[in-house]
């Protein structure tokens, strides 16, 4: 996807798996983020190279991606995740295309980072996955604490849940042509790039889940939606982004009291190692070290 | 006796060009409807069916039409290509000599490629309605210069194997 001479420049870094983030502007030198640390690398950004990944990360049709494109991000196969910016097109006050795209980044799926396991069952109660929230601001892992509690959830219990997950922007399954790149367990069903409020009724009308997954909550479509779900007997696994308490209740609103567990992990950095989770009592229930 | 077949022969060859010149002529206009049936299946493939660049030509590669190995040939080539319209600019300089077409019929279809995939649908409709235009406007013209000159080719080949034969007699 990358320009040969970009390409080069980061195969040349030591300890490529570290990487998190590839940023392209247009005039300027390429960064590379590594555990937070930026790295600038000679090749500076061109039209031309930003024209060809979104390019390639769009199988040469931009039109098919441009729900995607309106809301600043593609996903591409392996469950990265380019960010889009340069000049909005605004038609009335909503964001109809972004074009052209004068700066990228390339956010890099990263594998889990929880050692154990054993935490997970504290989310559970009498076979019953607890109404669960995953609190983080940007960059701290919530998605793929997301993915690794769905695979949890559907392989390795005895029966496993049926879960049902609803992609908006296939980033949890990674989906590529309606099949999903990274594994989310094997009673997971996936709805992909519907949004969630629309998706979370048509799951639960479609393939009865145990379990509904969904990331981002933001919205009041979004908690109603899950509101709905709860009503419904189903349980609700989700992520939102927060630093707190205070920011948690703003974004989750009217859905906050239904919610029986809350994960919060810390940015990632060297100061901060561990995830916390919390009942609804604002207890702590358990502290888990992170890799 | 020696002196009819020749004659005969010089007929026979000289018509045998004029009837290719011809052909020839009516050849343009064939590919020009071709192109504009193909541009109809990719705009509904697109406008309608949201197909990738790389499924539509995979769809055209597969009819049994003159164009299908034009498709095939920017099927194959474009999956570790970067920049679509170079790979649309390459393959249309491959075959332009087996298309029958002109200077200005390449130009509308080179700006089709610049454009195809870049933008949104409805700028997309735009393009191909636009393109489809152009191209009408190209069978037209294909249509009348083959009127005019397709029995003008054909009756020189003739003629001018009857001059050269009085001419040797």
């Amino acid at each position: 996807m990358l320009p040969p001479s970009y390409k080069e420049e980061i195969e040349s870094l030591e300890n490529i798996d570290e990487i998190q983030e590839i940023r392209i502007r247009i005039g300027r030198p390429l960064e590379v983020v590594r555990r937070h640390v930026p790295l600038f690398l000679p090749p500076v950004g061109t039209r031309e190279a930003i024209d060809q990944i979104v390019g390639r990360a769009t199988h040469f049709s931009v039109y098919r991606f441009q729900d995607d494109i309106k809301k600043g991000f593609l996903t591409v196969k392996g469950g990265h995740r380019i960010g889009l910016s340069g000049e909005a097109v605004a038609t009335g006050e909503k964001i109809s295309n972004i074009e052209p795209v004068s700066f990228l980044n390339i956010r890099v799926a990263r594998e889990a980072r929880v050692r154990q396991q054993a935490w997970m069952e504290t989310l559970l109660s009498k076979r019953r996955l607890l109404n669960t929230v995953i609190v983080g601001p940007p960059y701290s892992g919530k998605t793929t604490i997301l993915r690794q509690l769905t695979k949890w959830l559907s392989d390795d219990r005895s029966a496993g849940f049926k879960v049902s997950m609803i992609d908006e922007r296939s980033e949890l399954a990674a989906c590529y042509q309606g099949l999903p790149q990274l594994d989310v367990g094997k009673r997971t069903d996936v709805l992909d790039r519907c949004p969630k409020s629309e998706g979370i009724s048509l799951m639960i009308r479609s393939m009865s889940p145990e379990v509904i997954v969904v990331d981002e909550v933001d919205g009041e479509e979004d908690t109603m939606a899950l509101k709905r779900a709860i009503g419904a007997g189903v349980s609700v696994l989700c992520t939102t982004h927060a630093d707190d308490w205070e920011g948690l209740e703003y974004r989750l609103g009217s859905l906050f009291p239904y919610m029986e567990r809350f994960v919060f992990l810390p940015r990632l950095n060297q100061n901060h190692r561990s995830l916390v989770i919390y009942q609804n009592t604002y207890e702590e229930v358990k502290r888990v070290d992170l890799l | 006796m020696m002196s009819s077949i020749g004659s005969l022969l010089i007929l026979s060859v000289t018509t045998f060009f004029g009837f290719g010149i011809a052909n020839n002529y009516e050849k343009r206009p064939k590919y020009l409807r071709e192109w504009k049936y193909v541009l109809s299946v990719m705009e509904t493939e697109i406008i309608h069916g949201h197909s990738s660049i790389e499924h539509v030509c995979a769809k055209i590669s597969t009819q049994k039409i003159r164009l299908s190995s034009f498709f095939a040939s920017i099927k194959e080539t474009l999956l570790g290509e970067r920049n679509f319209s170079l790979v649309w600019e390459k393959a249309l300089s491959t075959h332009e000599t087996s298309f029958y077409l002109q200077e200005e019929d390449l130009e509308i279809l080179k700006q089709l490629g610049q454009v195809l995939g870049k933008y949104s649908i409805r700028e997309h409709q735009k393009h191909f309605s636009l393109t489809q235009h152009h191209l009408e406007e190209q069978y037209q013209q294909a249509v009348k210069e083959t009127e005019q000159y397709r029995k003008m080719a054909r009756g020189l080949g003739v003629l001018s194997g009857c001059l050269i034969v009085l001419l040797l007699i």
